[in-house]
């Protein structure tokens, strides 16, 4: 049992960091302007030890697609796409 | 808490088998989504082993060793722990909590969950009719509430004009919705054959849309088809099938009604178990028994029979089952896709559905025949 829980917390764990990676990625992305660095490092050690290929492939995708439709908080709402698909 | 049963086998067999799949797993997770992807498989093999949700062998589909129905659970609870912690990681509100659209049809959704889970859980806790009336009361007020989602036109004549008026176009849909997770959970009998074909409509919808949910949602879907495939120790279970099921439906409807992509695309990805569910209806019909009564005639069981006495594993005929079928259809209109070779807004893509028709009854009449040849 204990070793289950064990093994279940640290799976988890895993598992948070690379939501971590992937959420660093996009406000590392918002803050260089998107210059492009952070979307065409695909191929990056770190990135493809935590995400894989497809999960590198995936953050590059949504913050590119997110760079014209996704605005940080604290800017107001009025500027929100709200129903923009890529939200 | 139980172990994973494998009869005729020494325990110490058993161990070395168990420890290679899961070091197998890895392998694959890895590559695909590297530590996180390992964290997943990890997470799900401890989930495995609850003892809440089990199936016993040879009683759901064509499995027949003992595995947890659990699937949707563990992918539910993935998909909710990812999203949850991105949302306070990123710097941005997702839309979903702007757009009040997305709120209801994810309300359907976790209510369409909870009724599988409760299955799950309890089999038989509620009566089939009851269950029915529940499915319909949450698409049709779905529905009702978001009359966006009710396409105006999906490209067929006649369906278009009954679609084209306001009450038949919202009853049409709501069966429509109704239909198709019931058409999933009784198409989810082979390892990899649900979860393929959610995994390769996720990835359309994610290219499509590319938002963080459909990207998290291919993820989980990703993780739970290699475990499913490579152990089988996991089945979709009724949460499974009706949660994805229904996304699977919202979204298709969503993306038809807004123009995003064409009703023949979704008909391409989820053909089969839309034409199973209808093939099944009318062969039990013909025979005269009852259009919802189980039996192990669908295509997924001629096919496993077809395959089984080539094999001395157990998993391996029953994932191999699963991936033909779904490789087949939703990756056959995959690979049409990522190539482009349609646009996704075209009407041709129901000449792919129609190819998929004439290959589910050019094969199933071939296994039946073959079958009757050698019993």
């Amino acid at each position: 049992m204990a070793r289950l829980v064990f093994i279940f917390v640290l799976g988890m764990t895993m598992m948070l960091g690379g939501v971590s990676l992937s959420s660093s990625l996009s406000a590392q992305a918002v803050e260089v302007g998107h210059d492009g660095t952070i979307i065409d490092d695909i191929m990056s050690p770190k990135r493809l030890a935590i995400l894989g290929v497809a999960g590198s492939y995936s953050a590059s995708l949504l913050i590119s697609r997110g760079k014209e439709t996704v605005i940080p908080d604290g800017v107001p709402d009025s500027l929100n796409p709200i129903d923009s698909p890529a939200r | 808490m139980t172990s994973h049963s494998s009869s005729g086998h020494s325990g110490l067999t058993r161990i070395s088998k168990i420890t290679i799949k899961l070091l197998v797993m890895l392998i694959f997770a890895f590559a695909a989504y590297g530590v996180a992807g390992m964290g997943v498989i990890l997470a799900m093999y401890a989930l495995s082993f609850v003892a809440l949700g089990r199936d016993s062998e040879a009683s759901h589909g064509i499995s027949n060793r003992e595995s947890s129905r659990l699937g949707g659970l563990a992918i539910g609870i993935i998909f909710a722990v990812f999203i949850l912690v991105m949302f306070l990681l990123s710097p941005y509100t997702p839309g979903v909590v702007r757009d009040p659209l997305h709120i209801y049809l994810w309300s359907a959704v976790a209510a369409c969950c909870l009724l599988g889970l409760s299955e799950d859980i309890a089999p038989d806790l509620l009566s089939p009719m009851l269950r029915l009336i529940l499915k319909m009361g949450v698409f049709g007020l779905l529905l009702w509430v978001a009359p966006a989602m009710v396409p105006k036109q999906i490209g067929i004549l006649g369906i278009d004009t009954l679609l084209g008026m306001p009450l038949l176009g919202w009853l049409l849909a709501t069966l429509f919705c109704v239909g198709f997770i019931n058409a999933v959970n009784m198409a989810d009998g082979a390892n990899g054959l649900i979860p393929g074909i959610v995994l390769a409509t996720m990835i359309m919808f994610f290219l499509v849309y590319g938002r963080p949910a459909e990207g998290v949602l291919v993820f989980a879907c990703a993780m739970f088809l290699i475990f499913n495939v490579i152990s089988g120790w996991y089945f979709l279970g009724d949460m499974g099938s009706y949660g994805l099921g229904a996304i699977v439906a919202c979204y298709g409807l969503l993306g038809v009604a807004q123009g995003d992509f064409s009703a023949g695309l979704m008909a391409s990805f989820v053909a089969y178990p839309c034409i199973d569910f209808i093939y099944s209806i009318l062969r039990r019909l013909k025979a005269g028994r009852s259009p919802l009564a189980a039996d192990d005639g669908h295509l997924h069981n001629r096919l496993h029979r077809f395959y089984a006495p080539y094999f001395r594993s157990k998993v391996l005929p029953n994932s191999l089952t699963g991936l033909s079928i779904s490789g087949a259809t939703a990756g056959l209109s995959l690979l049409v896709f990522l190539n482009g070779w349609l646009p996704v807004e075209s009407t041709l893509w129901f000449v792919v559905f129609g190819f998929e028709v004439l290959m589910y009854v050019l094969v199933i009449r071939l296994l039946t025949t073959h079958q009757y040849c050698n019993p």
